[in-house]
């Protein structure tokens, strides 16, 4: 009877856990071989430098042609002005990447998650590259 | 009436959605959703998580009716009203933690979909339970279970699924409205597993 509830337990664990280690190991798609991890790292620190420096020219420098028609100045300024909300940068908490292939266009790109604490509040940015390393999507929250 | 027992088994269906969802699965989902590598992954595969979060609502709930009737409720075999009440217990707690709050946000009037998506998923708890319970009556506990919490994380995922859909409430709603109805015929026709005539305590074998 014992043995039997501790089967019932174990499975119920066991369920619980491979559940939860699902939904953590799903990001595991690799980076394609056209990418360096430390590159897009170095990147991904430099796009979140560019907003904390509010350097709108900096930003639209390293942007693919659609990022460039969607970062107008006003667009911009709404993000500078939310991420100063936060206060003061202090640092990138936890960063994670992964490769993601588009549909439609087959084009590969190189997607990073990166977790940076400010003084009031913490952003999560998800920032997209493309082979060439031209930023192609930024998003945070 | 309303014996201690009932009342009982109203509070453990109570305690049972408090332990699996407020107080064990939302703090680990927290927890696992301030990573980098789960919005990384829900970026990626935003469907794909929708389901594995949906079917870990499945496991928790599910997992926790079945740990509280194998440790908490003796006999296993039992009359019919005891997981109908247990049900009551676990769908009414979570249907107040839910729309409490809702209801500081806007007047009662307009939270009729709202208190119809309650009633809808009071029912889908009761008729879970009692396939829970049935796994019991039948001596096949682990089967039961497995397709309770299928079909709790099948009911939760149709968010996911259905939500990028111009109609999603309606489709939401009204999956969920024939999920409860097929539920109810299986439920009404298993109520022969069952101990008649008693509250499930009496007479029977421990």
């Amino acid at each position: 009877m014992k043995g039997s509830r501790l089967k019932s337990l174990s499975c119920l664990a066991l369920m619980a856990l491979m559940c939860f280690t699902m939904l953590s190991a799903c990001s595991s798609r690799k980076l394609s071989g056209d990418f360096d991890e430390d590159e897009v790292k170095k990147a991904a620190e430099n796009v979140i430098t560019l907003i904390n420096n509010q350097d709108s020219d900096g930003l639209k420098e390293i942007c693919n042609v659609q990022m460039k028609e969607a970062l107008t100045d006003d667009v911009l300024n709404k993000v500078f002005e939310s991420i100063s909300e936060g206060g003061k940068f202090e640092k990138i908490e936890d960063m994670s990447i992964a490769g993601m292939t588009d549909k439609a266009s087959e084009e590969e790109f190189a997607v990073v998650v990166a977790k940076a604490k400010y003084e009031i509040k913490t952003f999560t940015f998800t920032i997209t590259f493309t082979k060439q390393m031209k930023l192609a999507g930024l998003y945070y929250r | 009436m309303l014996s201690g027992k009932r009342v009982l088994w109203f509070f453990m269906g109570a305690a049972c959605f408090i332990i699996s969802q407020p107080l064990l699965r939302l703090p680990i989902l927290q927890h696992i959703q301030k990573s980098t590598s789960f919005v990384l992954a829900y970026t990626l595969n935003p469907l794909l998580i929708g389901i594995l979060v949906a079917l870990s609502a499945g496991i928790f709930e599910e997992g926790f009716r079945f740990l509280f009737k194998q440790f908490f409720i003796k006999p296993s075999e039992c009359g019919f009203e005891q997981p109908i009440i247990f049900g009551l217990g676990h769908g009414i707690t979570e249907a107040l933690i839910i729309l409490i709050p809702a209801l500081s946000l806007a007047p009662v009037s307009q939270l009729g979909l709202a208190f119809l998506e309650r009633v809808l998923a009071i029912i889908l708890h009761v008729n879970l339970t009692i396939l829970v319970w049935n796994g019991f009556q039948k001596k096949q506990k682990m089967l039961y279970l497995l397709i309770a919490i299928v079909i709790h994380g099948f009911v939760d995922s149709l968010i996911p699924v259905f939500s990028s859909f111009p109609n999603s409430v309606l489709l939401i709603e009204g999956t969920l409205a024939v999920v409860d109805i097929l539920m109810t015929g299986y439920s009404y026709y298993s109520r022969k597993y069952y101990v008649r005539g008693r509250d499930g305590n009496e007479g029977v074998k421990a």
